[in-house]
């Protein structure tokens, strides 16, 4: 089928024709020129209605179809030669159509024939037209659109290949006019569904619909109406369908509108199916595991729609009570932040991200911290079906950081604040922190090294400055070694900066199990420290030399007033040692009534409401004294201003405050004496004698009333005459002249306090004998005046007569005594012996008288006679004994003679006597009355036994330090003494109180009259029958 | 036991002087006494005595309490006399005053105290004391 070649040219003589045929319908109607205009792109032809033959065609043409161009324009039915034989029909129809009807354009693509035998599709506008002649000429222009058309021919065999794959594929394709309900489904599509297709005719919408099940077809007709609105590029749903074995089968389904009706709804909709059951299965087993997994892990789908959610999810955030499969992620948590939003987007275009830490805002609105990731899943196809998010609660942990965080922050920004230089290491002794002023110090940042460099790094040196730190003597290594600092005093000379001296201190870190995990050292700046410490010591030096030896007492105390230091003074002041000062706070040394003073002064002081005080107080001694002090106390303050001491000078002002208050209390006492006696006559004077005070006694005494005499003269009571006696004795002692008031006071006025009697004239010129002591009236070592006391002494002055007068008597009868007792020692004793000598002789001589009877008698009454002599003369000896001549006596060794020499005398009458007596006790006795005294009471004790029971005489003594006595208790069990009826005679003379053959009675009264002689006395206690209990008490110290 | 040959006894008490005369012949005391009734008339007669470079007694009993010139008086002259004979003077007295008997002490020349009555014992004591 190719045309026939013809040689002939077209046409002759173009232009001329084109004359004649176009001209006239270009000119007539512009629509053809632009006809022409817009179809002619490769030529036209121009063919005559009524012959056939006639044909013209334009140079173009005949170029595109690769005839020359040169030759015939005009050319007899020529198309049938250039068009492909198969189009020829086709073409002639339409040229009959056109050569009839109206000049409507029409487009057709015919097939033509190069002259290389190969076809051009071209494009034919044809248009009718009338020629100059006004005959019907047919007009085609010609487009070459060979090119579009073999490119959509190769279009369609790509097609057609692709339902080749796609039935390899088991794709099972369809389409579906929406408009009209026509479905087109593939031979694969139906056996997704276990049919042939030709089972399933004829097919509709219907069909799908028939084997959807119908909860999946609600759902993918929710998502198509959605593709239909716009709202997605692509309608993309899975759904269950029916297999014709009656189980369900997965399918997924993909569309998409490819046309639309004029006034825009979808028309023509192509989609495939592809079965995912196996698929679908995994995913459950996968959402199962996921379910049950222990984390919180939720798989979404690209929409962010839960899939599935473990059930930790669930519980991490509190939707335990919600079903919330296939709903939206942020219809569940509408505050999910942007952010994320925008991560979620990330991983469903494929992106796996993951962040240890995160917040977010829970459905309670409170603050939680979550560690996740998310990751996509892909389906089958490979493309993203969505993420999976897998989270942690971390807000526990996240709680407690944050409080570790915030210490550590706390820490470490004290750390760096302090003007302290901080160090530490690790456990393996390598640096770890350096503070700000650490650093500042070397000059250099922490910086790992070998521990063996350190000192050469940091510049570390002994206090001299000169020799480096070995590695051993760096305090931070030793104190990680050894857990303590031997060289706490060290040196850090910086390459680049200043010397410092620096005290260290420091301690090992220790983890909770004790196990030391470091160590840090504290270095304090001390440089300044002991720079000035060196200025200051010598003028310490100087102060503590000044302190010590103050005569003023001092101390420096802290803020709680409690010496740190005291001086000699201060302690021979309070009477305590350095020592014990040093214990005691000031607060425990003042009287109680002045506690709350000082307390309050030193207060203020401390409070720095004041610098100083002074106060005068009382401190109470060791000796328990009363102390009267001055203190003046000031604080001293460091150099920020901050109170550091309390330095006191306390100065004793015991001796002028005591005399103080000695003439305070005297004038007070005379005061009252002044006021208030009503006997006793107080007139005070000023130095010339003019009255300042009159008291009542002086109102009673004078009859003058007070406020009368007040600033009269004192002389006004005295007798002119007995001054005028006064003056001439004074003159003639002191050969001076005196005026009356000065012969008055003449002692007073030299402060000498005198008494001497003289008399006052009272208002009635009544002469009343007083004794008047005029006292000086000092003030401040200055006479003021003179105190004029005055007693009247007119019942005195008798009363004295009479004792005078007395004691005449008395020492008559006292000599009149001592005569009677010389008689007695002398005379009586003399006869009383010549009698007994005589008897003797008698005796002797007339031994024959012997057994006379009255010689017998004489005899007894002789020695009787001389016994009671005896006794009387011991009697007056006592009595005439002065108290002299005492001496000190040893108690225990006198009692010890005693009981010695009455020891025959006691075993004989089975008598025991004991005696407990301190042999230190010594009293003041004359040695011989002290033997008869004891002998006396042990002998009577012995003489005076009960025969009734064992015996006993006990001697123990006790001393009486208060009265400087001893007491010496003699106790016996005898026949003891009815002191009812005999205490006044017990020890009288010639008394006996037991009808003994041996009492005589003397023995008491002269043990008694012995005792008194010795200064002491005698008491008893007895009871009758059951002994007696004599208390002797000895003075055993002089007056 | 050696006798004293003289002894004086100077007291105004004449049973005194009997008794003490019997009791030195009892107790073989001396082969001759002096008895003189005061210190006057003592004194005056054993100045006479010295001048006449007579015998001087051995020993003088004195009594104290006497008549126109007492013991003491006669003490007081006695000790100014000088003798080369020593003589033994031992007062012989009823008075127990300690004041008398401490007074008596202060004398070198008086040996002893002896407080009457005299007794046969006391005598023998003297003349022991004597001898030694």
């Amino acid at each position: 089928m190719h045309p026939k070649n013809t040689q002939t040219s077209p046409v002759k003589d173009s232009n001329s024709y084109l004359n004649d045929e176009l001209y006239l319908a270009i000119t007539k109607d512009k629509a053809y020129f632009d006809f022409i205009q817009k179809y002619a792109l490769d030529g036209f032809f121009i063919i005559d209605g009524q012959e056939d033959e006639n044909v013209f065609c334009s140079p173009k043409l005949l170029e595109s179809l690769g005839y020359d161009n040169t030759k015939s324009a005009k050319n007899k039915k020529i198309w049938k030669d250039i068009i492909y034989s198969e189009d020829l029909n086709q073409f002639e129809k339409v040229l009959a159509s056109k050569a009839i009807n109206t000049s409507q354009e029409e487009n057709l693509i015919f097939r033509f024939v190069h002259s290389h035998k190969y076809i051009l599709w071209l494009e034919c506008a044809i248009i009718s037209f009338k020629n100059i002649s006004l005959k019907n000429r047919i007009l085609i222009a010609v487009k070459n659109v060979t090119k579009f058309k073999k490119s959509d021919l190769h279009l369609q065999e790509q097609v057609k290949r692709y339902e080749h794959v796609l039935d390899g594929t088991g794709i099972g394709t369809w389409e579906w006019n929406i408009q009209t309900g026509e479905t087109i489904f593939s031979k694969q599509w139906a056996k997704i569904l276990g049919y042939g297709l030709e089972e399933l005719q004829p097919t509709s919408v219907d069909t799908w619909n028939k084997f959807a099940n119908p909860e999946d077809a609600e759902y993918c007709q929710k998502i198509l109406n959605e593709h239909f609105e716009g709202k997605t590029e692509v309608y993309k749903t899975e759904a269950r369908m029916r297999h014709k074995k009656g189980h369900w089968v997965w399918v997924a389904d993909r569309g998409k509108v490819v046309s639309w009706t004029e006034d825009g709804r979808p028309e023509w909709m192509t989609g495939y199916h592809e079965e995912i059951t196996r698929q679908k299965k995994e995913i459950e087993r996968s959402q199962k595991f996921i379910e049950e997994a222990p984390t919180a892990i939720a798989m979404f789908d690209t929409k962010m729609r839960y899939i599935v959610t473990s059930k930790k999810w669930k519980e991490d955030y509190h939707v335990e009570d919600i079903d919330i499969i296939n709903k939206y992620h942020y219809d569940i948590f509408p505050d999910v932040k942007d952010e994320w939003k925008a991560i979620h987007l990330l991983g469903l275009k494929g992106e796996s991200l993951l962040s240890e830490d995160d917040e977010f805002i829970d459905r309670f609105g409170k603050k939680r911290y979550v560690k996740w990731s998310m990751q996509p899943w892909y389906t089958n196809e490979q493309e993203i079906g969505g993420i999976i998010i897998h989270t942690t609660d971390i807000t526990q942990l996240k709680k407690l950081k944050q409080i570790s965080e915030s210490r550590k922050q706390f820490l470490e920004t004290i750390l760096e604040s302090l003007k302290v230089g901080i160090v530490s290491c690790n456990a393996k002794g390598e640096l770890e922190l350096f503070n700000s002023t650490t650093r500042e110090w070397h000059g250099l940042p922490v910086t790992a090294m070998d521990p063996d460099k350190l000192s050469d790094y940091y510049g570390l040196y002994h206090e001299d400055g000169k020799t480096h730190l070995t590695k051993d003597e760096i305090p931070l290594l030793q104190v990680l070694e050894n857990g303590y600092i031997s060289n706490s005093t060290i040196r850090i000379k910086p390459k680049y900066g200043e010397d410092r001296l620096v005290s260290v201190s420091g301690s090992q870190i220790k983890d909770n199990n004790g196990k030391i995990i470091g160590a840090v050292v504290a270095m304090h700046d001390i440089t300044s420290y002991k720079q000035s410490q060196e200025k200051l010591r010598l003028s310490e030096e100087t102060f503590r030399g000044n302190f010590e030896n103050a005569a003023i007492g001092m101390a420096i105390c802290d803020l709680n007033a409690k010496p740190l230091k005291v001086n000699k003074s201060l302690c021979s002041i309070l009477k305590y040692s350095q020592n014990e000062l040093l214990k005691k706070p000031i607060f425990e040394l003042v009287n109680q009534k002045d506690f709350n003073r000082i307390h309050r002064l030193i207060k203020e002081l401390v409070h720095k409401k004041e610098d100083h005080f002074h106060v005068e107080l009382q401190l109470i001694s060791k000796k328990n004294e009363k102390i009267y002090v001055l203190i003046f106390a000031s604080l001293i303050t460091d150099s920020n201003g901050e109170p550091l001491l309390i330095t006191m000078q306390i100065k004793n002002i015991s001796i002028r405050k005591l005399a103080q208050q000695q003439l305070n209390k005297a004038l007070a006492h005379q005061k009252a004496l002044l006021a208030a006696s009503t006997k006793v006559s107080f007139i005070a004077t000023d130095k010339e004698g003019l009255i300042t005070d009159f008291n009542l006694g002086a109102e009673n005494l004078l009859g003058h009333k007070a406020e009368n005499i007040k600033r009269k003269n004192v002389l006004l009571f005295h007798d002119p005459k007995e001054i005028a006696q006064r003056i001439e004795s004074l003159n003639q002692e002191f050969r001076r002249e005196l005026t009356n008031f000065e012969a008055l006071v003449f002692e007073a006025k030299k402060r000498k306090s005198t008494t001497r009697e003289w008399s006052y004239l009272d208002i009635n010129k009544n002469r009343i004998p007083i004794l008047l002591t005029i006292t000086p009236i000092l003030q401040d070592e200055q006479l003021i005046g003179y105190l004029h006391a005055a007693l009247e002494i007119t019942e005195l002055k008798e009363a004295r007569n009479e004792i005078l007068s007395l004691l005449e008597v008395t020492k008559d009868q006292n000599q009149r005594l001592r005569n009677f007792a010389n008689i007695v020692s002398h005379n009586l004793r003399s006869h009383s012996c010549n009698f007994s000598s005589l008897l003797d002789l008698l005796k002797i001589e007339c031994s024959e008288l012997n057994e006379n009877q009255i010689i017998q008698l004489l005899r007894t009454a002789s020695e009787n006679l001389k016994e009671t002599i005896e006794h009387l003369n011991e009697v007056v000896v006592i009595n005439t004994l002065i108290k002299e001549n005492l001496s000190r006596l040893n108690l225990h060794d006198f009692i010890e003679k005693a009981v010695e020499s009455t020891s025959a005398l006691a075993m004989e009458a089975q008598v025991n006597i004991e005696f407990n007596i301190d042999k230190n006790i010594n009293i003041l006795g004359i040695p011989a009355y002290l033997e008869s005294i004891l002998l006396n009471f042990i002998t009577n004790g012995i003489k005076y036994r009960s025969l009734e029971r064992n015996s006993f005489i006990k001697l123990y003594a006790e001393n009486d330090l208060v009265n400087g006595e001893t007491i010496l208790n003699i106790e016996d069990n005898g026949l003891g003494i009815d002191l009812k009826r005999n205490r006044h005679k017990l020890f009288g003379m010639y008394n006996t109180f037991h009808k003994h053959k041996d009492s005589r009675g003397i023995g008491l009264f002269i043990t008694k009259n012995q005792i008194e002689a010795i200064g002491g006395k005698i008491e008893v206690e007895s009871e009758v029958n059951k002994g007696t209990l004599f208390k002797i008490y000895f003075k055993n110290e002089e007056n | 036991m050696k006798k004293i040959d003289l002894a004086c006894v100077i007291d105004d008490d004449p049973i005194f002087v009997f008794s003490a005369k019997k009791i030195m012949e009892l107790a073989d005391f001396c082969n001759g006494f002096l008895v003189f009734h005061n210190g006057k008339e003592a004194l005056n007669h054993l100045k006479a005595i010295i001048s006449a470079e007579d015998e001087l007694p051995d020993v003088i009993l004195l009594d104290l309490n006497m008549p126109v010139m007492d013991g003491w008086e006669f003490l007081e002259e006695f000790i100014k006399i000088k003798s080369e004979k020593v003589i033994t003077i031992y007062i012989v007295s009823s008075s127990i005053d300690p004041s008398d008997i401490n007074k008596a002490k202060s004398y070198d020349n008086v040996s002893n105290y002896i407080v009457k009555p005299v007794t046969i014992d006391s005598l023998k004591n003297v003349l022991q004391n004597h001898q030694n």
